[in-house]
């Protein structure tokens, strides 16, 4: 949008156009955030009040620091400030259910310290928190206004569908329910949600009050003129509201349970003797590859035991799987450990995350977010190729569009996993063959190493995007 | 304190079918109607709950540190 008004300058970010506030865009590849002149008081008052360092401090919200004016991307511009770069940018349908739980208690936590120095957050929306660092950590500086005495909580219906709701859902009802997100992204409209949620959740104060008459009071007053000049809500009631969505949100539980692949590691096949040379080849391939890699992308990274083989190297590692329990686990144990590279996320690679949002490019899509330095596709080609029917040409091209380096495993029809796989179905894989995937991985990537994984009939191949291939 | 809870979600509703009372909201993103006459309808309940868990916290935490020797209490790791 305001890459017009400074040719060749200034790269506008798709998300952020609704805040008159000001904007992020991109310059010379570094992130920058345009704060305007309408913005002035507020921004002033972050800054001066102590509040900016206080969650800055408290690792709550992204530090920046300010530039010269110069980098303004219009006139409008009253500061420019250049915030620290998140490295992987997620969204609320990526993140398990104690990362969306985490992400809105920081929310909470926010708020409650802004009313400490005179401020509120104006809107409440997830798409605000980022992970960093393994925290969650509020992103948009400019979410602060002055707190007016007597001013309801403007945010208030944005945190309710953005986090409450979906928590409730995925606690209540079906923790898969949080892929409503995906769907509505300005949160799950509190109608719906009232409508999924069972009776018991009546007998919640907080859930009656702030999901089930929330909702019947937007329809109540959706399309009535009012005049809105007579009451107001003491701090007192502010603070009650925030401490109370706070203890409802702690509240809400949910368990994984074992599922067929939070439980892989404990039915599969695998000898420990096998499980240790595995991590010993990706250990030993990480470690060759030069330049150092930062960024890996664990694909089918069930609870993450591979992925932590990078992430303990300081190497920024995504651990996805399209397993919830298996993200939660997966998150629980980054939380336990402290662990700061690590970032567990929700995906299906076979349906994964598209670009959506106005003009399609509001939230873009896990794939945009590529090249990964490293791809780790650990037993995963054969749940590709056998329970998805993606032939391995197919396979091959998509591995070369999001890495640079890939450490894959073959495993072969005579394995264990593979032969429950085939057990009730037809095999109509002719082409499922080592010599087939070599032949077609080889079409786009170099094979630095082969090695058999010992006790078991499996492979673990290493190799680099080939630059000198046709399709580069 | 259960029955209290009761009379609260109760009261709340049939009070909710009564109430509207409305002011200027400021904001970039519309709060809506409902989102706000909700916060009002609550605020005095709220408000209330939240100053009794203030007070109720530092009522029990004098009592505690008056019950316990302050090394008793630093080893149980009694919250202040």
């Amino acid at each position: 949008m305001n890459s017009e008004e400074t040719p060749g300058a200034n790269r506008g970010i798709p998300s952020s156009f609704r805040d008159p506030s000001g904007f992020l865009y991109f310059h010379d590849d570094l992130i920058y955030r345009q704060v305007n002149i309408r913005y002035k008081d507020n921004y002033d008052h972050l800054m001066d009040s102590g509040l900016y360092r206080t969650l800055v401090q408290s690792e709550l919200l992204v530090p920046h620091e300010e530039v010269l004016i110069e980098y303004a991307a219009s006139s409008e511009a009253y500061k420019v400030i250049k915030p620290e770069l998140i490295p992987f940018v997620s969204f609320p349908y990526e993140w398990s259910f104690s990362q969306l739980k985490d992400a809105a208690l920081i929310t909470l936590e926010i708020q409650e310290k802004a009313l400490n120095f005179g401020m509120a957050l104006k809107d409440g929306s997830a798409y605000n928190i980022q992970f960093r660092k393994g925290k969650p950590n509020l992103i948009d500086t400019l979410s602060f206004e002055k707190y007016r005495e007597g001013q309801p909580w403007v945010a208030y219906r944005q945190f309710c569908q953005h986090f409450l709701a979906p928590l409730a859902l995925m606690s209540y009802a079906d923790v898969r329910l949080g892929q409503l997100l995906r769907v509505y992204l300005d949160g799950i409209p509190l109608d719906l949600a009232s409508s999924l949620l069972h009776f018991p959740t009546y007998m919640r104060f907080s859930l009656l009050t702030h999901i089930h008459l929330h909702a019947k009071s937007q329809r109540h007053f959706g399309r009535k003129s009012v005049n809105t000049n007579s009451r107001t809500m003491t701090r007192l009631a502010f603070l009650g509201l925030i401490d109370n969505l706070k203890s409802s949100i702690s509240k809400l539980m949910w368990k994984p349970q074992d599922t067929e692949w939070s439980n892989y590691y404990v039915d599969s096949n695998y000898a420990s003797e096998a499980f240790l040379h595995k991590k010993q080849l990706v250990t030993e391939f990480l470690d060759k590859m030069n330049p150092r890699p930062q960024c890996v992308w664990d694909l089918g990274a069930n609870i993450g035991l591979f992925s932590r083989i990078a992430s303990d190297k300081g190497i920024l590692t995504i651990s996805c799987d399209m397993d919830p329990a298996c993200v939660e686990k997966n998150y629980l144990e980054c939380v336990k450990n402290r662990e700061t590279h690590l970032l567990p996320l929700l995906l299906d690679l076979t349906n994964p995350s598209p670009s959506v949002g106005w003009e399609n490019r509001e939230r873009i899509s896990f794939l945009k977010r590529s090249p990964a330095d490293v791809v780790l596709a650990l037993a995963l080609v054969h749940h590709l190729a056998l329970s998805n029917n993606l032939c391995l040409q197919k396979i091959a091209e998509f591995f070369h569009q999001i890495c640079k380096w890939l450490i894959i495993e073959f495993v072969p029809k005579n394995d264990s996993q593979v032969k429950r796989l085939l057990l009730n179905r037809e095999d109509i894989f002719p082409n499922y063959t080592q010599e087939v995937f070599e032949t077609e991985f080889c079409k786009y990537f170099r094979i630095l190493s082969a090695v058999r994984i010992r006790q078991t009939e499996r492979t673990l191949y290493w190799m680099r995007r080939d630059t000198s291939s046709p399709r580069e | 304190m259960i029955n209290v809870k009761r009379l609260v979600k109760w009261g709340l509703l049939l009070a909710f079918l009564n109430f509207a009372f409305p002011q200027r909201v400021y904001a970039y993103i519309d709060p809506g109607s409902g989102s706000y006459f909700l916060q009002l309808l609550i605020a005095g309940l709220l408000a209330a709950l939240y100053s009794i868990k203030v007070y109720w916290t530092r009522i029990r935490s004098f009592l505690v540190k008056r019950a316990l020797p302050s090394k008793l209490a630093k080893i149980l790791k009694w919250p202040d």
